[in-house]
């Protein structure tokens, strides 16, 4: 009748094996995986598949799809070929997602982690920035932004970023106030840890999880503001855009819908991707009991 | 400090007062990003006239003030401002002031029902989805949600117009009503509805999605908690659980989201009034942006966020209402 | 006392979901509740204990967990056969639970009086409102709430937890149910409410003539309330019998070595004497907690978490300081320690006013005091290996890393665990373990003095008895100074040489622990004292662990 605390539980496997075993019970998020895998693959053989620019004339205007084997998913008005429209397109929509991510992440950590750790004035300054960022309704703003700037991809990819840091902004300034206050950080604390390698060292990583999961948010929305300034006109034309395609496949919308109605399900899908990577990555960091 | 006034109003004077510095920080903010920008509202007039000699543009930038030191120009701005004077648009021939009146009322109705669709149909499906977790019913509520979720509002109002205008033919492809229609009275009103109903279920079914996401998330945390386990440990039945112990707590956090989303709604509104060619403050923001209409685009950011201030205001006065933790002091 | 059997439940057996530390929950419960007795079902953490009250609910999280044998009788209605339906009229009306967390067992949204209604309303169809109004408040008189009608009118958290878990009382009470189940209902609450609402489900329980069903881990709990015991160990029953019986000579190995593990109230002679080198004094300290108000707020009052506040520790002994929640003991720790500012006062660490140091000095001055927390869950950062939490100070402060982590792996074994732990992340450990690996991290930097935050009231007894040894033989061989914060009086008296009472930030207090114990002096220490679960009780210590 041992009561012995001592002794060791065999030892568990490591956190990336778990985490890809919890994932991998979620049938959704691994559909959403592949779909991301094909994007991801689309945006990677776009030169291979079709060689030459996008934006060039390929056939006869207007070509529906599966007519025309050169261009499989037919043609545009200007005849220029939908499916390579579509592989570039993926590959403007995935950098653009991509950095405006990075870009939002990293101001929100930043303004996040001071005002969460510091709290005080500090907090209030901060806070009151994140709400005027917050109250400007964040299209109008991206507007105005790529008004200043211009229409280049890397203005644009920047304004996406910074109309899009408040939500992770205040993520991190919670996870922050919530941890600063846990017992381990005190324990570093403690131990004579300086303020720059407890924010960094010992909170941050700590809070990271639920950012990363939030950031298949943000790159979501990152794509369909980028596809929205497109459709209006507003993005830079010297790039195939997905949005651009719809905004362009408006005009024709009466008898050649196919123009606007393949890319949107480009779009579609690939938000979708991210939606459902991100709800089985949550699920896989916090699992539930239920099922 | 002790006011004789009731708390209600104490608190609303508090929130208001917080907002001040916000607007205040946001104005400051745009006037000065605007005058990074290339060329000034004399550049867009003298490219207007198609040129003019340097000492006319000279003197037009003095009787505009741009040729005082940008803190000068700031002050005179902000000074105005505070009278509600937005200034004159180049563009419109009007003051801003009456540009922005004329296409505040769409908006506010854009808004109103397409919020209200949302919030109302997001939170019952979502409570719905929750009961039933992981069974059909849920599957498809669910499924549709992440699909709406990802659609783009301008590819799905493309698609609406596509089947219900051009195909279909039940319902006006654009605009606030029937131009040579001149409807009156009760025809008026059901010309506008008619003229909506795309608009507001473009706007509306993404951000339902939202709150059916979230609502679901909610219901099925609290329905967890131990209070829930009580009252079902005193033999109340589900429904009775749902509507008088869940309900209330679960929608919490859907009422600060739709606080917080308010700005990202707004912002919506600029590409769905801008296909449907509706007179708001969404297609004005666009236009102006196109027509480099610096004043008004000013105007339009400020009005916006006094209008998300407001809103904001109003969801924290329906969450202190529903939460009775929260002491109005 | 025997009246007629209430509930009797025959070889239970609750089967967990797959992929669960175990198949079966609970293996084979039988035990019986007469009217107008109690049965304590006593276990420690993951015991299954409390999925017994589930399963005589019928409110078990199914189909995950279910009852997969055994039968459960409830007077002559068979439990396990009824409807949903049925079950509804039972619940509340027949058998009606207690809960352990008085803070979150009610709904935040409503008024005490409505949920007090609502037990009324669903089980009394044609009463009117005002009678089941008056039918309330009775109930809350019988509770001993102060104000009834104002509590009737109260929201939850406009009331203390104590008075809380006595509208959980009266709730559970309302309808005369002839079975009452209370599931740990007194853990979250300070040892003198905790006694108070003891001795109201005693005495209502009585008027009643109801059975009651009292699950704990707490053995001076159950031998101040106990008629019949019934004891749990990992879903297995181990031993059944009264309650003197078992008390005082348990049968089982497993409930023998529990009890043993129950610290006694006989406070050890001080083997310090007052020649010792004083290692920390704090003097004067004082803190208020002042709530943040905004503008045209200024409703909330500043709190004073500590007044005045003087002492002295000597090297090698060990000074309590016990109070109860909100009588700032553990405010006193983070003061000491400098996590938190105190507004005035002194805390000298050998010559060194702590502080009154500057950021870089206090950097260096912190490895003289170390900590241990009160969470083991949430005191190791869950990101990092044991070899790094315990080498971090040692680097910090200027070691290499190859010694710091050859050194970590020696607190390891000083603290009784394999060196194969050292690679390892915290959540592979249990409860007790972590305590080990944080006190190994507070030994790392070879401290004049160590802050011990209530470090065994999250253990289970058994893991807690273990932990306190290693405390009591570290301090032995190291000759360690002990600053030890409490609320349980019983761990103070196996463990300290000196005590410090406190009530609402001041010393009430002060002396041996031997003499405060054999004759408190202070108004406030007596009701303490008598406060103690079982203290009548002495744990036969015959066998040893």
């Amino acid at each position: 009748m041992s009561l012995t605390d001592t002794e060791l539980a065999a030892p568990e496997p490591s956190r990336p094996v778990v985490f890809w075993r919890r994932y991998r019970r979620n049938r959704a998020a691994l559909l959403g995986l592949a779909i991301f895998t094909v994007v991801v693959l689309m945006a990677l053989t776009a030169g291979i598949v079709a060689p030459g620019d996008p934006l060039s004339r390929a056939g006869a205007p207007l070509t529906s799809p599966f007519v025309d084997m050169s261009v499989p998913l037919g043609t545009d008005q200007l005849g220029r070929d939908i499916l390579a429209g579509i592989f570039y397109g993926a590959r403007i929509s995935l950098l653009v997602g991509v950095v405006a991510t990075l870009v939002a992440i990293a101001i929100g950590v930043v303004i996040g982690a001071l005002s969460g750790y510091f709290g005080g004035w500090v907090d209030d300054v901060l806070m009151r920035v994140t709400e005027a960022f917050q109250t400007i309704p964040n299209f109008v703003l991206l507007l105005t932004l790529v008004a200043i700037l211009g229409s280049k991809i890397e203005w644009i990819t920047l304004a996406i970023g910074i109309v899009s840091w408040t939500a992770p902004a205040r993520m991190v300034r919670a996870e922050f106030m919530s941890l600063r206050n846990r017992e381990f950080v005190d324990a570093a604390r403690n131990l004579g840890v300086s303020n720059t390698a407890l924010i960094f060292k010992e909170i941050l990583p700590n809070a990271l999880p639920p950012i990363i999961v939030y950031a298949s948010v943000i790159m979501a929305l990152s794509i369909l503001l980028e596809s929205a300034l497109a459709f209006l006109g507003l993005g830079d034309p010297n790039y195939a855009s997905w949005g651009n395609m719809i905004g362009q496949g408006r005009a024709v919308l009466r008898e050649d819908w196919y123009c606007a109605a393949i890319p949107g399900v480009a779009i579609v899908l690939t938000v979708l991707s991210f939606s459902l990577v991100g709800e089985g990555m949550n699920d896989a960091l916090n699992p539930r009991q239920k099922q | 400090m002790r006011l004789p006034l009731p708390p209600i109003v104490i608190y609303a004077l508090r929130r208001l007062l917080q907002a001040v510095p916000v607007i205040i920080l946001i104005m400051i903010g745009t006037f000065l990003l605007l005058k990074l920008a290339p060329g000034d509202t004399v550049d867009a007039l003298v490219g207007d006239m198609g040129g003019a000699d340097a000492d006319f543009i000279a003197r037009l930038r003095q009787e505009y003030g741009l040729d005082q030191p940008v803190y000068v120009q700031l002050w005179v701005y902000m000074t105005k401002l505070a009278t509600f004077d937005f200034g004159w648009s180049f563009v419109y021939e009007q003051p801003v002031a009456t540009v922005l009146w004329d296409r505040l009322g769409t908006t506010l109705l854009l808004m109103a029902t397409s919020l209200s669709l949302a919030f109302t149909i997001g939170i019952a499906l979502g409570a719905i989805a929750a009961r039933r977790a992981y069974s059909l019913t849920d599957n498809v509520i669910s499924t549709l949600g992440l699909v709406f979720y990802a659609t783009p509002s301008f590819f799905l109002s493309l698609m609406m117009m596509l089947l219900f205008s051009v195909k279909l033919g039940w319902l006006p492809v654009g605009g606030i009503k029937t131009i040579a229609g001149f409807y009156t009275g009760w025809d008026h009103v059901v010309d506008v509805a008619r003229h909506l109903v795309m608009p507001t279920a473009a706007l509306s079914l993404i951000y339902l999605s939202f709150y059916l996401r979230l609502m679901r998330a909610s219901v099925m945390e609290v329905a967890d908690l131990d209070y829930v386990r009580t009252a079902r440990a005193k033999g109340a039945s589900e429904s009775r659980l749902m509507i008088h112990h869940i309900m209330r707590n679960a929608l919490l956090p859907v009422i600060t989201l739709l606080g917080l989303q308010f700005s990202t709604v707004l912002g919506g509104s600029v590409v769905v009034e801008t296909i449907f060619t509706l007179p708001g403050l969404g297609s004005l923001a666009y236009q102006s942006v196109v027509q480099r209409d610096m004043n008004t685009l000013m105007g339009i950011i400020f009005l916006c966020s006094i209008i998300v201030v407001v809103v904001n205001f109003l969801t924290d006065l329906l969450y202190a209402r529903l939460d009775s933790r929260i002491e109005l002091t | 006392m025997s009246g007629k059997t209430v509930l009797e439940i025959e070889g239970l057996k609750v089967a967990l979901p797959k992929g669960a530390d175990r198949p079966l929950a609970l293996d084979g419960l039988s035990l019986s509740v007469k009217a107008g007795e109690v049965v304590c079902l006593v276990g420690e953490s993951g015991s299954g204990k409390s999925l017994t009250a589930g399963a005589v609910m019928r409110l078990l999280p199914e189909p995950h967990v279910h009852v997969s044998g055994g039968s459960i009788r409830f007077g002559d209605t068979d439990i396990l056969a009824q409807t949903e339906t049925q079950m509804k009229a039972i619940r509340g009306k027949e058998i009606s639970m207690i809960f352990q967390e008085p803070m979150t067992a009610l709904n935040p949204q409503k008024t005490v009086g409505w949920q007090l209604d609502e037990m009324l309303r669903l089980h009394m169809k044609k009463s009117d409102r005002k009678a089941r109004r008056a039918h309330a408040i009775e109930m809350l008189h019988r509770t001993h709430i102060p104000d009834p009608e104002g509590a009737y009118n109260a929201y939850p958290h406009q009331i203390s937890g104590g008075q809380r878990q006595r509208v959980m009382i009266a709730m559970a009470l309302a309808l005369s149910p002839r079975l009452i189940i209370a599931d740990e209902p007194t853990t979250a609450l300070d040892v003198t409410t905790q006694l108070q609402i003891l001795k109201l489900i005693r005495d209502l329980q009585e008027e009643e003539g109801a059975g009651v069903l009292f699950i704990t881990h707490d053995f001076g709990v159950v031998a101040e309330i106990a008629d019949h015991v019934v004891v749990l160990r990992q879903g297995e029953m181990v031993e059944s019998g009264p309650a003197k019986q078992v008390l005082n000579a348990p049968q089982h190995p497993y409930t023998k070595a529990l009890i043993a593990s129950v610290p006694d109230l006989k406070p050890p002679m001080p083997k310090v004497g007052k020649d010792a080198p004083v290692v920390l004094t704090g003097a004067h300290l004082m803190k208020t907690f002042k709530a943040r108000g905004g503008f045209l707020t200024g409703k909330r009052k500043a709190v004073v978490a500590v007044k005045d506040l003087s002492f002295e520790l000597r090297r090698g002994e060990t000074l309590g300081v016990v109070g109860e929640s909100g009588s700032g003991k553990t405010t006193v720790s983070r003061i000491v320690t400098r996590l938190l500012e105190a507004d005035s006062g002194s805390v000298q660490v050998g010559d060194t006013d702590l502080l009154s140091c500057s950021p870089s000095e206090l950097r260096s001055m912190r490895k003289h005091i170390q900590m241990v927390f009160q969470d083991p869950m949430a005191s190791l950062n869950p990101r990092k290996r044991v070899v790094d939490l315990i080498a971090q100070g040692p680097i910090v402060h200027g070691e290499t890393r190859e010694k710091a982590r050859a050194r970590a792996r020696d607190l390891l074994e000083l603290v009784e665990l394999s060196p194969a732990a050292a690679n390892r992340f915290p959540h592979e450990f249990s409860g007790g373990q972590r305590q080990r690996i944080g006190i190994a991290r507070a030994l790392a930097l070879e401290p004049k003095v160590i802050v011990a935050d209530e470090p065994v009231s999250a253990l289970d007894v058994s893991v807690q008895a273990q932990v306190l040894k290693l405390l009591a033989d570290l301090r032995a061989r190291m000759s360690l100074s002990l600053l030890f914060v409490t609320h349980d009086l019983r761990v103070a008296a196996q463990l300290c040489d000196r005590i410090i009472v406190m009530q609402r930030g001041e010393i009430v207090e002060s002396g041996l622990t031997s003499e405060v114990f054999a004759n408190p002096q202070h108004e406030y220490t007596r009701t303490l004292m008598t406060s103690i679960p079982g203290r009548d009780w002495t744990p036969p210590k015959d066998v040893t662990l």
